[in-house]
């Protein structure tokens, strides 16, 4: 059962006004360009991109967190975008949030006590902060330290229990393992993946590392540049990408493998600004797709599905590139 | 002055030692305010300020004379400091020391609650402009730019004459009303910075309410230009009473202020230096004491919150 | 190795004085490793394992106080010990013979000069170039890192350039002088997975075309497979286990190169439960006796609590040691947790 549908997601930042404020606004930044998905009931969805891509404007801008520009976000059959401020109050609880940087996320000047109490006094529930700490694997003792007295896993423990306080169905997971050193981070994700099947949350987890997102997603979507560019199941964006961009993407990956001895696709250039994104498909500049024509300067490729459930913003999606065959000034050998 | 004034005295210095003391042994388990205490001046600022306020909190019992009482206007003008008059006497034959602690009281007095006036306001409208922007944002800080470019002196002599002197709570009200605009700019400063912080998100994602978020997650953090503000705010405003007071348009003879004792005290300067000196090297304690603690907490303040090294 | 040694680190111990009776932080505790004319040698480690005090302490840039590299320690280049040399010497050395990248290229780079100026300085300072040669040397090094138009991004300023553009900036800052050594601090961690890959291909290619040698600390072991020639595994301030890549990666003999091996996501492994290594690194202050590993090792025994071991010859494997008991005691690798 589809509990998340978002639609033809907006989020344009206008731009700087010349004069001082009072002339005619510059060209806008285009964050999030028309990005629609849905996730089902108890599953995740891992959203990757890389800086610039939008996608934690998408996490944030659907739970209103930013006010979008366009679009629906139907939540379990309501409009988000469209309720006022109290219905909105009232839905907060059900969906939240976990953040990147252990370090910012907390206040520094609440106890760990006080920050998860918080929620409970407001929403007058029942739990306690003991059972929250318990759930996130931290002792008792943590409850009356500060953010500083703690290390960046604890941190983040302590964020997700605040966040699963008030009882969600459905998390945004920002980026919640990138600040963490890899021992951390695998128990951290451990613990994600725990509460999903106990508590059986739904996910949206957004990150820029495509092996952590391996590990927890069921579904994979890929971000360039504010647009959706590949949506699958995870075992098949892996194995069969078929958009330019996730090959380059998963070449790029470093595998902890010595003999790996792959070939890697090394993308030229930076990620354009989203303020002046390029004509046609917005990576085509980069691409190194040996189809690569003329057409995809002229026209943007709409996300399309190529095979059944797995869709793609590419014209020459039904011939994906291997590794090997992009051309030649984009790639490079390693051994 | 009497053995049971000297007495009150030594127990204020007593006192204040011991509250400052107190207050480090306290203070030593919170690393921030470890810092506070690591600045010798900051603890010194301290000591001295407290031992000012309870002096002048204790004033009936450490003056030995009537502030305004002309002991004898014919023998005892401009007497040099001695073993009965501390601090020696004014041209109208009053204590000097006497006048000087009850003075401290109305001179402290304007200074804590003028800036409490001031810092409080500034802080609601900083606060208030920092959160919301937008326009109201643009309305406020426009309000601000005018504050700052009022003349204050030139409102404060208007007041006094429409006014025809002003009362004590008038004058602090006068003052606290137009020394408010700085700290506004300064804590929409930190407002603004902190309304992205993941933790202020997070708040509101949870569901609390602006007003709560305003105040139990932005401004506590925002406390350290606002302590520092408020600080400096004392003496700033201390100062400014002195001037008004000095230029007659402050707090009215008889009664005392360091600032007027200053003015009385100046044509004698030469001849009787003691009853424009005490009062002023007063003021020039306060101010630097109180700069001195401002600086302290600044630093005990400050987010350093990363102090390990990997 | 037939390679002169360039870089001899031995015992290595840099502490830092703590407020306030919370003891001292033994941030690096003892730490020996040479690094060869040409090679990259992979430092590995997690946040408090020391890696970043050891390559600030080759440099002598630790601050005083708090932190002091101890006497005893040695850091010797080119035969000369760096650590008691005097300071115009080991200015003539730093960004010249020596030369380091940060993490985060926006704090490493000063937003108010051009980045030409930035990289020029270097050029002025030890080769002593007059402005326009040093210029022309910096539209070079702009070139030879892959920055596009560089007569024109010479009079950039850093917050006009992308993350990636701003760490190839750096790059030729470091560079420009020709060091013998490069120390790369977390070079690419702060960069997205793309640009990760273009920077490590251009420090490569530089490595080859300059002939030096390179430090490359880090905490991700998937940039080390490719790039590192040997490693080094750091953990608790000490060197827990060193060898070359292939050997490190096909044979991790202590306890925690294993577990970090375990825990690291790969692309190419089915959705399943990460391996994580319990409990966490402990406080520089306070290093647990014996074997600093133990109350997070699946393996340990009474020994490991009572005898800290030495870096011990892994058989059968040249140039690979580890810290750990079961080197001798092999029939104890029986994971009891």
């Amino acid at each position: 059962m589809t509990l998340v549908d978002v639609r033809e997601l907006v989020k344009h930042y206008p731009g700087e006004r010349s004069w001082l404020g009072l002339g005619p606004a510059r060209a806008s930044i285009r964050a999030v360009d028309g990005v629609s998905f849905t996730i089902a009931s108890g599953r995740t969805l891992g959203l990757v991109g890389e800086s610039g891509s939008g996608k934690t404007t998408v996490g944030r801008t659907m739970l209103r967190l930013q006010e979008p520009t366009s679009g629906k976000m139907m939540f379990d059959g309501t409009d988000v975008f469209a309720l006022d401020a109290g219905a909105l109050r009232a839905l907060r609880r059900r969906m939240q949030i976990v953040f990147q940087d252990p370090y910012s996320s907390l206040n520094p000047r609440m106890t760990v006590e006080e920050t998860l109490r918080e929620p409970l006094e407001i929403h007058r529930l029942n739990g306690t902060v003991a059972a929250l700490l318990e759930e996130v694997g931290l002792d008792g003792a943590f409850a009356k330290r500060y953010p500083h007295e703690l290390s960046g896993g604890q941190r983040q423990r302590v964020g997700i229990a605040r966040a699963l306080s008030v009882e969600p169905v459905f998390v945004v997971c920002d980026e919640p393992v990138s600040a963490l050193d890899v021992s951390v981070q695998a128990q951290v994700l451990n613990l994600l993946a725990d509460l999903q099947a106990k508590r059986r949350l739904t996910y949206l987890f957004i990150a820029h590392d495509l092996a952590v997102v391996r590990h927890i997603a069921d579904d994979v979507a890929v971000m360039y540049l504010g647009k959706l560019v590949e949506r699958a199941p995870a075992a098949e964006i892996y194995t069969q990408p078929r958009h330019p961009y996730t090959t380059a993407l998963l070449s790029a990956v470093p595998e902890p493998d010595p003999k790996a001895g792959k070939q890697r696709i090394v993308l030229t250039g930076d990620m354009p600004s989203p303020a002046r994104p390029p004509s046609g498909c917005p990576f085509h500049p980069r691409c190194p797709h040996p189809l690569k024509s003329e057409r995809c300067r002229v026209d943007v490729p709409p996300l399309r599905e190529i095979t059944p459930g797995h869709p793609a913003a590419c014209h020459y999606a039904e011939q994906p590139m291997a590794v090997s065959e992009s051309r030649p000034s984009a790639s490079a050998a390693r051994d | 002055m009497t053995l049971g004034n000297w007495l009150a005295l030594v127990v204020a210095l007593i006192l204040a030692a011991e509250a400052v003391r107190a207050l480090r042994h306290r203070a030593l388990r919170r690393e921030r305010w470890r810092r506070f205490f690591r600045h010798r001046t900051a603890s010194w600022g301290l000591g001295i300020l407290t031992f000012l306020v309870i002096v002048a909190l204790a004033a009936p019992l450490v003056a030995p004379f009537d502030p305004n009482r002309q002991l004898d206007i014919v023998h005892l003008t401009n007497q040099p400091p001695s073993w009965t008059f501390l601090l020696g006497t004014d041209l109208l034959s009053r204590d000097v020391w006497s006048r000087a602690v009850y003075g401290g009281r109305i001179s402290l007095g304007i200074g804590a609650l003028g800036a409490l006036v001031a810092v409080s306001l500034g802080t609601l409208v900083g606060a208030l402009a920092g959160y919301y922007r937008r326009w109201i944002d643009a309305v406020l800080m426009r309000g601000v730019d005018v504050g700052l470019a009022l003349p204050r002196i030139f409102i404060l002599l208007m007041a006094v004459a429409l006014w025809d002197g002003l009362p004590f709570t008038a004058l602090v009200l006068a003052i606290g009303l137009t020394s408010w605009f700085g700290t506004s700019r300064l804590v929409r400063a930190e407002v603004l910075a902190l309304r992205q912080r993941d933790f202020v998100v997070a708040a509101r994602a949870l569901g609390v309410g602006t007003s709560r978020v305003i105040f139990r997650h932005v401004l506590p953090n925002a406390a350290a230009p606002i302590i520092v503000s408020a600080a400096l705010g004392v003496g700033n405003v201390l100062l400014l009473e002195a001037s008004l007071s000095f230029l007659g348009i402050g707090i009215a003879p008889p009664e005392a202020s360091w600032g007027n004792m200053i003015a009385d005290g100046a044509p004698s300067i030469y001849t009787a230096p003691w009853s424009t000196l005490f009062p002023g090297l007063a003021i020039a304690l306060v101010v630097m004491s109180l700069n001195a603690v401002a600086d302290g907490v600044r630093d005990a303040l400050d987010p350093r919150e990363d102090g390990g090294v990997e | 190795m037939t390679a002169p040694v360039l870089l001899r680190i031995r015992d290595l111990r840099t502490y830092f004085v703590t407020e306030h009776g919370k003891g001292t932080a033994r941030a690096v505790d003892g730490v020996s490793f040479d690094l060869y004319a040409g090679e990259t040698l992979g430092i590995v480690g997690e946040s408090g394992c020391g890696k970043t005090v050891t390559s600030l302490s080759i440099l002598r840039l630790v601050p005083e106080p708090p932190g002091h590299v101890l006497p005893g320690s040695l850091i010797e280049f080119e035969g000369r010990n760096l650590l008691t040399l005097p300071a115009p010497e080991l200015r003539g050395v730093r960004g010249n013979q020596i030369a380091m990248i940060f993490q985060e290229p926006m704090t490493s780079l000063n937003p108010v000069f051009t980045v030409g100026n930035q990289i020029a300085e270097a050029a002025i300072i030890h080769q002593h170039l007059s402005r326009r040669a040093a210029r022309a040397r910096a539209i070079d090094m702009l070139r030879l890192v892959g920055i596009p138009d560089p007569e024109e991004r010479v009079d950039h300023y850093p917050h006009q350039l992308s993350g990636g553009m701003r760490q190839r900036v750096m790059i030729a800052m470091a560079l420009i002088c020709h060091p013998k050594v490069l120390i790369a601090d977390e070079p690419t961690t702060a960069l997205d997975v793309t640009i990760q890959a273009q920077i490590l291909e251009l420090l490569d290619r530089l490595q080859h075309e300059l002939g030096m040698a390179v430090l490359l600390i880090t905490h991700d072991l998937g940039v080390v497979a490719g790039h590192a020639d040997r490693l080094v595994v750091m953990y608790a301030g000490r060197v827990v286990e060193t060898a070359t890549t292939p050997s490190l990666f096909a044979r991790p003999t202590h306890p925690y190169t294993e577990g970090l091996l375990a825990a690291v996501p790969r692309i190419d492994a089915p959705r399943a439960r990460l391996h994580a290594i319990p409990g966490q690194v402990p406080a520089a202050t306070a290093w647990p006796t014996g074997c600093r590993f133990h109350p997070r090792c699946p393996y340990a025994w009474e020994k490991c609590v009572a005898q800290e071991p030495p870096l011990l010859d892994v058989a059968d494997e040249p140039g690979h040691t580890a810290r750990c008991w079961l080197v001798t005691e092999p029939e104890r690798r029986v994971a009891k947790r």
